[in-house]
């Protein structure tokens, strides 16, 4: 079971050296950074009141964040962060074993190492290994972190760091488990998420479904123990500490290695235990089409992002009875908001805001889905592609049609999710689709970020993603945290975000939206000239 | 001018990238209907021939036609009447093999059902999985079959039966002669210099970027032996 191991280990080591870290540091940094922001943003016992009352009796807040245990500061950092940074944990996790195991087998790596002095267990004892070593460090940072920013919450802060740790092992065991049903890593890391996406919503419908026990603690019902979410979830370790549920994902480690080691043990090395599923034999009417085949490379990224961006638009819904009473009472958030969402009444203002943060998950979406025209090159599909009878400036514009068009959708769905909760749950007067408009207004913004990204295509191919996500993060950048550091207005005004009005809190201005698009047009016009002119991209 | 007898008519390429010449002065015609080899070591420049044939790359000097027209203007037109095996075959991993081959076959302008299935019976794939899962031969026979299923004049094939095996090496030859019998024309890069002596009827010799012989196969066995005695002469001289 272990011959090999060391060498293997180190392997590990050398692939990871950079994502690892990463992972573990961005993970700690952020969730204890969470400590001094929250406490700046609530910082009167007034405020944790207001979100006491209220987040104690939704029903969707409890869905998504969790119960709110007390009105403490440490209630509050649960339902900001647990959940949340374990989802992070959890994907660190599955990643991890699905790349050190089944990634090894598809590229016919284990193949060859396996033909050394190596066991054929040893593989995944290392990757669970190398997972162990990983949630410790990240148990350790955590409660390291919180326990030195926050002494009140004494071990508790601990209790946290752990309570994250094993919840992270037992999506390491999980996925363990996964890759040796399946043969493609595309199909483990799609049924793994599947899974850490259904063990969420099972928490959120146990915490619906519970009950508020004699203490005034809403005690989940049964529906949760089927979830490491709500493992993770019962600790309570800054509100009422418990140090008992850490058993559970104990007890689930033991039971479920042996069984990871028992199915490996009974397949050959490449495939997987669950018998692989047949494909079409022809190509179906949509995908014989230039239109249907290239929605057919573009829907994954499309589906993928469209959930994230509604899942972002129902959260900010969720938040808005809690406004008034949250945001209301306190200066500086009053001011943060205005700073974004312009001054005003505080909901349409914040919803201002809001939207203009989710105008920037779609342009994500803009960006990797653009990025498939470089991937399509550098990967020799185009080649084959531009073999028949499909012209090049074709291609990139149907791509193009795809992404903008998606763009679009999905900007109008957040709208809409967001109109109507505010028709649902507030009394502010609302023009039929006002929200939708709204947030259409930043689709200038995405067609000048498509029309960058082609006139790089035709420039510099083989750097267009990376100046691509670069040019991306600084939008990004400037929306989210521009506001809170001031910053000079000349670098916030290079962002195209910054001038488009926020609607539907601003009137709408015109003329940016107008500008934009022209110069979208002309870049794209430039781009695909070039693009026309240039060589393919061959290895 | 271009000469109707001649299907690739190729007269002092050059193809640089940057300050690599990949081309220098390269000559080659092939003429319809014709099976036509076209060999050299690894870098010589065939890959790059064929994507300035294909109208990919932009020559940078001398003159290029096929079907008489220019390939890098008329692009488009031109690959309705051609089908292309690449070198190096990496198709959509997540596609299965039947959807590869009708994809491609419908944007090269349709393809012929009954070779359609008469080549996947041969070649015996099956269709119905994903790219990423088939081995290195299987891969190959996707790109041949999605190729040799289209009824067009001209076949242009990168090394296409690197990983197949020799029976299946037998099937591929089968079905190049009987293409040949059509009245196709057919451009072979290979390294297999066995495959070329049974197939071809002339044979281009590609080295650093230049032709060093354009024979047919009968002109070259009166001097040599055989191919390979010509083709290591080659590059002896040096």
């Amino acid at each position: 079971m272990f011959k090999g191991f060391l060498a293997l280990f180190r392997l590990i080591l050398r692939r990871d050296r950079i994502k690892l870290p990463l992972w573990i540091l961005g993970i700690t940094t952020s969730l204890v950074s969470m400590v001094p922001l929250l406490k700046d943003t609530y910082a009167e016992q007034s405020n944790l009141d207001a979100l006491y009352g209220s987040f104690a009796r939704n029903a969707a807040s409890l869905f998504l964040t969790g119960p709110m245990d007390k009105p403490s500061f440490g209630g509050l950092m649960t339902i900001e962060t647990y959940i949340w940074w374990g989802l992070a944990v959890a994907f660190m996790n599955t990643l991890l074993i699905v790349r050190h195991t089944r990634l090894n087998e598809e590229m016919g790596a284990q193949e060859l190492m396996l033909s050394g002095q190596v066991h054929r267990h040893a593989t995944l004892t290392t990757a669970l290994t190398t997972a162990v070593i990983v949630n410790v460090l990240v148990a350790v940072g955590i409660g390291a972190g919180l326990s030195s920013l926050e002494g009140s919450w004494g071990s508790g802060a601990w209790l946290y760091g752990f309570s994250m740790g094993l919840f992270g092992f037992a999506w390491a065991v999980i996925a363990a488990i996964v890759v040796q049903l399946v043969q493609s890593t595309r199909t483990a890391n799609g049924m793994l998420a599947g899974l850490i996406g259904m063990t969420f919503v099972l928490r959120g419908v146990g915490n619906v479904t519970g009950a508020v026990s004699a203490d005034g603690i809403l005690q989940p019902s049964w529906v949760s123990w089927l979830s490491p979410f709500g493992w993770l979830q019962a600790t309570r370790p800054l509100t009422f500490p418990e140090w008992w549920p850490l058993l559970v994902p104990v007890v689930f480690a033991t039971v479920a290695v042996p069984v990871a080691y028992w199915l490996l043990g009974k397949r050959d090395v490449g495939a997987g235990v669950l018998p692989q599923r047949k494909g079409r034999a022809r190509a179906s009417r949509v995908l014989r089409t230039s239109l249907g085949f290239t929605w057919r490379l573009q829907r994954n990224i499309f589906f993928g992002w469209l959930v994230g961006s509604l899942a972002m638009a129902t959260t900010i819904g969720v938040l808005i009875p809690e406004l008034d009473s949250v945001y209301g009472e306190s200066e500086s958030a009053r001011q943060l908001v205005e700073s974004m969402g312009g001054a005003g009444a505080m909901v349409p203002a914040f919803l201002s805001a809001m939207i203009s943060i989710t105008a920037i998950m779609v342009l994500a979406a803009v960006a990797q889905g653009m990025s498939k025209l470089g991937v399509e090159e550098s990967s020799a599909h185009l080649e084959s592609l531009l073999a028949t009878k499909l012209p090049r400036v074709k291609w990139a514009v149907l791509h193009m049609l795809i992404v903008l068009g998606g763009g679009a959708v999905m900007l109008a769905a957040t709208g809409a999710t967001i109109e109507v909760f505010v028709s649902a749950e507030t009394d502010i007067p609302l023009e039929a689709g006002e929200y939708i408009v709204a947030a259409l207004t930043y689709f200038p913004v995405l067609a000048l970020f498509a029309g960058i990204y082609v006139l790089l295509l035709g420039v510099v191919p083989r750097m267009a993603s990376v100046v691509a996500w670069t040019l991306f993060g600084y939008v990004a950048f400037m929306t989210w945290l521009g506001p809170f550091l001031k910053l000079e207005q000349w670098i916030m005004d290079l962002s195209p975000m910054s001038h488009i009005a926020a609607a539907p809190a601003q009137e709408t201005e015109l003329m940016p939206l107008v500008i934009m698009s022209a110069i979208s047009l002309v870049l794209l016009v430039i781009g695909l000239v070039l693009f026309r002119r240039r060589d393919i991209q061959t290895s | 001018m271009a000469d109707k007898e001649y299907v690739i008519q190729i007269k002092k390429l050059t193809k640089k990238f940057g300050s690599f010449v990949a081309l220098d002065g390269f000559d080659m015609n092939v003429r319809k209907g014709e099976v036509h080899g076209f060999l050299g070591p690894n870098g010589a420049g065939k890959s790059t021939t064929i994507r300035v044939i294909l109208g990919l790359l932009k020559k940078t000097n001398g003159d290029v036609m096929l079907f008489g027209r220019d390939p890098w203007k008329e692009s488009v037109t031109l690959h309705s009447q051609l089908a292309y095996v690449p070198g190096d075959v990496n198709f959509w991993p997540n596609l299965t093999g039947g959807e590869i081959i009708d994809l491609l076959g419908k944007l090269r302008g349709g393809l012929d059902e009954d070779r359609r299935k008469r080549l996947l019976e041969k070649f015996d794939l099956d269709p119905t999985k994903k790219f990423r899962t088939y081995s290195k031969g299987n891969r190959q026979k996707v790109a041949l079959v999605a190729a040799l299923s289209s009824d067009v004049p001209l076949y242009i094939l990168d090394e296409p039966t690197s990983g197949l095996d020799p029976l299946m090496e037998k099937i591929f030859q089968d079905e190049i002669r009987s293409l040949k019998k059509e009245g196709k024309t057919v451009l072979l890069s290979s390294h297999i210099l066995s495959e070329v002596e049974a197939l071809c009827d002339r044979v281009t010799i590609i080295r650093a970027g230049k032709a060093v012989s354009d024979y047919t196969l009968a002109e070259l066995k009166k001097e040599h032996a055989n191919l390979e005695a010509h083709f290591l002469s080659q590059y002896e001289v040096e």
